[in-house]
């Protein structure tokens, strides 16, 4: 049985068309379920909970990254398989699943290619694209057999399960990380040495400083300054010593043929 | 040729190859590419998931960047690739490149092993050891091929044609999961223990 959960800004007018399409495609497809519109006085927790009760085994997210994290972040612990209709212009969780927008999703759906794809977990709650937090006096423990001390020109620390993606820009297949080899990536972006003179000296290599990229299964992160946050899917704000680890093939996920891992 | 990621602006990114031993899977990385180095295979662009795992190699990649100091024994299942600073133990089932300014005072063991940087400790390939012109090696190397690039340094015995065969203890990882390699890898250590062991009561007698 399908369960949609549709998000709260799907009741615009700007929606109307393309909620419509889909749901007549969903019909077309045979894959008609209960459908629950979040709203402010709705809960979204418990109405994608009540759906599970009543026996939903598969939960669709309809709206956008945000719509599609809550969903996630709610039906983690349970038995089902999620889905993503992503409604609008842009969804990077979408092209990383490869799950095209709007009605053509519904075919993604009907074709039920699942996947089990790792989720991280920190301090107990889990993510599932990045943590990113900068990389001042920030130290790492990494699987309990190394430390790693971050330099001055280390700039931010990111540990990724699906990838770190730039907003405003669309994901790339060389953003998306493996979501099944069962690791994190600890990323460390190292400030670039480029600097304004040598654009004129062409003669010379500009100097670049990359990445440290370290697979880890299980991260102690810790901090000098009590302050210093982690943020979670770009969303949730954690506090610091933070233990992360990768909980492997956590989540069931209806992808589509073009997804990037 | 080594090219690096320039970070989050967005402007260049490439891709690397992910390995899947132990880890059952492609990464595909916003880092940098240095194929040339480590593999003839590169893989661009989006996938098709049907194909992505039967087209994809087994190269999870470590890099540890120039400012990055790590301190312990660093086990890995892929290639690693080294520019900072290493105290302890590093060692993978495949490929080790240690970059120009890194620094290690530590036991290295590898598949194929290339030295630029400074090292203080043993080194141990199973394939080719490779040291090029600015290498500094204060410790004892063993390989099955080496290579020497003039102006390299290396102040230690030097032992080749190396016929021991890298442990499998880390392939396991792939197959079995969590717990059977451990116990693997528990059995590799006992056996590099021993393996030790045997050597110093070798030096033992010969000194007797």
């Amino acid at each position: 049985m399908y369960f949609y959960f549709y998000d709260t800004f799907l009741t615009g007018k700007k929606y109307t068309a393309a909620i419509s399409n889909i749901e007549t495609r969903l019909i077309h497809l045979g894959l008609q379920g209960r459908i629950e519109h979040c709203s402010l006085l709705k809960n979204a927790d418990e109405l994608i909970l009540d759906g599970i009760k009543k026996g939903a085994k598969n939960i669709v997210a309809v709206g956008n990254d945000v719509t599609f994290y809550q969903v996630l972040k709610t039906v983690v612990e349970y038995d089902v398989t999620i889905g993503f209709i992503p409604v609008g212009r842009r969804s990077n969780f979408a092209r990383a699943l490869g799950i095209p927008m709007n009605e053509a999703a519904c075919d993604v759906l009907s074709k039920r290619v699942i996947e089990k794809i790792d989720l991280g977990k920190i301090n107990g709650e889990y993510f599932f694209s990045a943590l990113r937090m900068e990389s001042k006096d920030v130290s790492l423990e990494c699987d309990g057999q190394y430390k790693v001390r971050l330099g001055e020109n280390c700039r931010e620390l990111a540990v990724c399960n699906m990838g770190s993606f730039a907003e405003g820009r669309d994901v790339r297949a060389e953003d998306v990380h493996n979501l099944k080899d069962g690791l994190l990536e600890a990323v460390i972006y190292h400030r670039s040495g480029w600097s304004w003179m040598s654009r004129f000296r062409r003669h010379e290599a500009t100097r670049r400083d990359g990445v440290t990229v370290l697979p880890v299964r299980r991260l102690r992160i810790s901090a000098k300054d009590k302050s210093a946050r982690v943020i979670a899917d770009g969303q949730r704000i954690l506090k610091t010593p933070a233990l992360v680890e990768v909980v492997p093939k956590k989540l069931r996920i209806i992808v589509g043929k073009d997804r990037m891992f | 040729m080594l090219r690096y990621f320039i970070p989050t602006a967005g402007k260049k990114q490439v891709l690397t190859k992910a390995s899947s031993n132990g880890y059952n899977g492609y990464i595909n990385h916003t880092y940098f590419t240095h194929m040339s180095l480590f593999s003839k295979n590169t893989h661009e662009g989006g996938n098709s998931g049907a194909a992505s795992n039967a087209e994809r190699t087994d190269q999870v990649e470590t890099v540890i960047g120039p400012s990055i100091t790590v301190e312990g024994n660093f086990t890995g299942v892929g290639n690693v690739m080294l520019h900072g600073s290493l105290i302890g133990m590093l060692q993978t089932t495949q490929d080790i490149h240690i970059g120009t300014g890194a620094h290690l005072e530590a036991d290295v063991m590898g598949n194929n092993i290339v030295v630029e940087g400074e090292v203080k400790g043993n080194i141990k390939a199973y394939g080719k050891l490779d040291l090029r012109s600015t290498a500094r090696v204060h410790g004892n190397v063993e390989t099955n091929v080496i290579s020497v690039e003039s102006g390299a340094v290396l102040k230690g015995k030097c032992t080749t044609g190396l016929e021991d065969k890298m442990p499998p203890a880390m392939d396991a990882k792939k197959k079995t999961g969590g717990k059977k390699s451990a116990v693997r890898a528990v059995d590799f250590v006992k056996e590099k223990s021993a393996v030790d062991m045997r050597e110093g009561a070798e030096v033992a007698a010969l000194k007797d």
